[in-house]
């Protein structure tokens, strides 16, 4: 992978600005909404449970309910006690490495380092495990699963030092299915450009109850020709091939019918078969995206 | 003027259309990298609306010079320069060119032609070349009339080859070449009839000439004597006289008058009773026009014995008759003496007799082949099927066995493989000539017939010009003109254009890929 550039995507991810959209969405998810049928528990993180985990220094703004008076008096500080939350889980963060995610400006990239940087984080300090893996022809276990602001930190270090394929691959989801664990959950970070029928991909990543959500990068560009005169050949940057266009208006506009229509057919199985999906313009910020995302209120459609 | 020396690869520019042609559709190098292709796949593709032909790839027209720079190159361009082309002068030099006429040579004569043909030209690039040494080659300085004469060989009294056409790579294609001869050698009048040559300067009229072509001697068999054999050849057409002097360690010993018809060779044999001098000198009086072929002397080597160091193990036959050879001594042990040994190997210089272990007589007699007298089967006993050792040549043998061989690798070693004592051998007449045979074999030298000769060929006396095609020849090619082959420079031309092509095909490859 080449070496890190400058002014890297994910120096805009200040921890503090993470930390406080953390507490933002804390009391808006409770770490249910992120969860879908068939989640695993067998985290250490405190919360809701029974089973005791451990004691915590009491500081301000904890419940003072939780109070343990017995290992306060020992301590001579006040201690916490929690409990093991029965709700955590092991995440996989799939990140489409394609040479598409380069196209057509770097900006999809960008984002696409940015939402992962930021779910992996949401997701740690919900005390869930975070696996990251990186797709495009093939998919590669690029972090294995870990929890904790440790974890946090070789995460956004092993995104510093990733770059997409510069030509070839190809956007498809379903390469991941073979390194994903059952019922692990599942966020599918991509452009998903791999062909026109997704639909066998998402059907197999979905397989055997997987929770997923699909964050689907979109550029305005995908569907813009440059200036030019004379024909225009095109060339898919990942398959290769070829295509003679005579150039114009006309042409950009029954594209971006084609991508219309192909997202159109997405949204309506997505919604079909509980499957998350976020519309990521590539134009916008990465946190308004993120809250987007995690509201899950924004309509499936653009 | 331009020319072409193979104008049928001009068709090759028919060529030009075609590349034209070829190129009847826009550059397509207008890639652009999208990151689905599928989005486009509705868009109007060129198979159902069909292209729009625009303007030609613009490269046919960097092509289509590529093309005609090749096509050109090929048909080999000349381009002819006038101006004076620079001259080279071939001179011949042989003996004849040393007669004299008019109390000058003929060379001194041609070289005066030369001088003022080539100050009438006002040719200021000029080379002269000799015949007799191509390797020479002098700048000619129309103030240095006689000074280059310097250069040209004085012809031994001795034989001389003669003036042999210069090596076609001598003869550069874009000067002019001109011959000085008297035109008395055919050989070289034929490859002048022949050859690329602008012009020929011939000079010399005298046609007759006495040559003296050969001076001998040899021990005389009558007596302890010299015999002295003296050749000459009238190649004139009129009867002369001349007179022969001979002399001794330039001590006159003969003078005889002779009267020779024209184109006729006379013989003179006479004997000189000393047997030994150094220097016989034969010359012709009074000396004609060549005076060169006037006069031969020959050089008697010294005519001291030859020593032997005779191994004490060689048979007493052997032994008296190399003590009594009147060319030899035996010096045993002297460091430069003939080793002669006998024994069972052979190895080293000199003379060896392999003594049989299991002597017979030979079954068949060996093949006769002189110098080596006959000898009967039944003289030679031999171990049977002696071998020879590497490198051997055999001198004399049978069908199945040698007799005598030749070591051919230094140092030279002459072996004899039957018993050199055999009874029978040793009474025979022929075992002195035999061993005398084998010292002419080791040696490489007749001690008892030494010859020593001194020769010319006959035709190098040769005087009389015989008819050539003098002046300028209009046949030979380039005249005054200097050829410029253009077909290199199109060549380069053709290379820097197809390396531009390349530069620019791989500067416009699309980068999306």
């Amino acid at each position: 992978m080449p070496a890190q550039p400058l002014n890297h995507p994910l120096d805009e991810l200040q921890e503090a600005q993470l930390a406080r959209l953390a507490r933002l969405a804390d009391p808006l998810l409770a770490g249910r909404h992120l969860l879908g049928a068939g989640h695993r528990p067998h985290r250490l993180r405190p919360g809701q449970g029974h089973e005791f985990l451990d004691h915590q220094e009491y500081v301000p703004g904890d419940d003072p309910r939780k109070l343990d008076w017995r290992a306060s008096a020992r301590s001579r500080r006040p201690q916490l006690r929690r409990y093991r939350d029965e709700q955590m889980a092991d995440w996989d963060l799939c990140l489409d490495c394609s040479a598409s995610m380069t196209l057509p400006d770097p900006g999809k990239w960008r984002l696409a380092l940015q939402l992962t940087a930021a779910l992996g984080y949401l997701l740690l300090h919900l005390g869930h495990r975070v696996s990251l893996l990186g797709f495009h022809r093939d998919c590669q276990l690029l972090l294995p699963p870990g929890r904790g602001r440790p974890h946090y930190a070789r995460l956004a270090q092993r995104l510093r030092g990733l770059a997409p394929l510069p030509s070839g691959g190809a956007s498809d989801p379903q390469a991941c299915t073979p390194r994903l664990a059952d019922r692990n959950p599942v966020l599918l970070i991509s452009d998903l450009l791999s062909g026109e029928d997704l639909r066998p991909a998402l059907r197999r990543l979905t397989a055997s109850g997987r929770s997923l959500q699909l964050l689907h990068l979109i550029a305005d560009g995908d569907c813009r020709l440059p200036a030019h005169e004379g024909p225009l050949e095109l060339q898919d940057i990942e398959t290769g091939e070829r295509r003679l266009l005579s150039g114009g208006n006309a042409v950009e506009a029954l594209a971006e019918q084609a991508f219309r229509q192909w997202r159109e057919r997405l949204l309506h199985y997505c919604a079909g078969h509980d499957i998350r999906y976020t519309a990521c313009p590539t134009a916008g910020a990465w946190k308004d995206v993120l809250m987007q995302h995690l509201k899950g209120l924004q309509p499936r459609h653009a | 003027m331009l020319s072409l020396a193979a104008p049928f690869w001009l068709l090759g520019l028919l060529g030009v259309p075609l590349v034209r042609w070829l190129h009847r559709f826009a550059r397509q190098d207008q890639v652009h990298a999208v990151a689905a292709l599928f989005l486009w796949r509705p868009a109007a593709s060129p198979e159902r609306q069909g292209r729009r032909r625009g303007p030609p790839d613009p490269r046919w027209r960097l092509r289509a010079l590529l093309l005609a720079a090749l096509a050109l190159a090929l048909a080999r361009p000349v381009l002819q320069q006038a101006g004076p082309a620079g001259i080279e002068v071939w001179i011949d030099d042989s003996p004849s060119l040393q007669t004299l006429e008019g109390n000058r040579t003929r060379l001194q004569h041609a070289l005066d032609l030369l001088d003022r043909e080539l100050a009438a030209r006002g040719a200021s690039d000029v080379w002269l070349r000799s015949l007799g040494n191509p390797a020479l080659r002098v700048a000619w300085r129309r103030d240095g009339l006689h000074d280059w004469q310097a250069h040209w060989r004085t012809p031994d009294l001795h034989a001389e080859p003669g003036a042999q056409p210069p090596p076609a790579v001598l003869m550069a294609a874009d000067r002019e070449h001109w011959l000085v001869t008297d035109g008395a050698d055919a050989g070289l009048n034929a490859w002048a009839g022949q050859a690329p040559l602008r012009r020929i300067l011939q000079t010399g009229t005298l046609r007759d000439n006495v040559a003296l072509t050969r001076l001998a001697l040899r021990p005389s068999l009558r007596d302890d004597g010299t015999q002295v054999l003296v050749s000459l050849h009238n190649l004139g057409a009129h009867q002369v006289r001349r007179e022969l002097v001979l002399y001794m360690d330039e001590r006159e010993i003969h003078r005889t008058t002779l009267d020779l018809p024209p184109h006729a060779a006379h013989e003179l044999s006479l004997p000189v009773p000393e047997p030994r001098f150094g220097v016989l000198r034969a010359r012709l009086e009074p000396v004609d026009a060549l005076a060169w072929d006037d006069q031969l002397s020959v050089t008697q080597a010294a005519l001291d014995p030859v020593r032997v160091d005779l191994d004490a193990a060689c048979p007493h036959a052997l032994r008296i008759l190399l003590r009594n050879h009147p060319r030899l001594r035996l010096d045993t042990g002297a460091m430069d003496a003939l080793p002669v040994r006998c024994g069972q190997t052979s190895g080293g210089p000199g003379l060896h007799f392999l003594q049989p272990v299991q002597a017979r007589s030979l079954d068949q007699a060996p093949r006769y082949e002189p110098p080596w007298p006959w000898l009967e089967p039944d003289w030679l006993h031999t171990d049977p099927s002696p071998a020879t050792g590497v490198g051997e040549e055999i001198l004399l043998g049978t069908r199945e066995q040698p007799l005598i061989s030749l070591h051919t690798a230094a140092p030279r070693r002459v072996t004899v493989h039957f018993d050199i004592a055999q009874e029978t051998l040793v009474r025979q007449p022929e075992y002195p000539v035999l061993v005398d045979a084998l010292l002419t074999a080791v040696l490489q030298r007749a001690l008892l017939d030494e010859t020593f000769v001194a020769s010319r060929p006959v035709m190098e006396s040769h005087i009389a010009p015989l008819p050539l095609v003098t002046g300028d020849r209009a046949a030979a090619p380039a005249s005054r003109d200097r050829m410029l082959f253009l077909d290199p420079y199109l060549l380069l031309l053709a290379l820097l254009l197809l390396t531009l092509d390349l530069l620019r095909a791989r500067r416009d490859e699309p980068r999306a890929v």
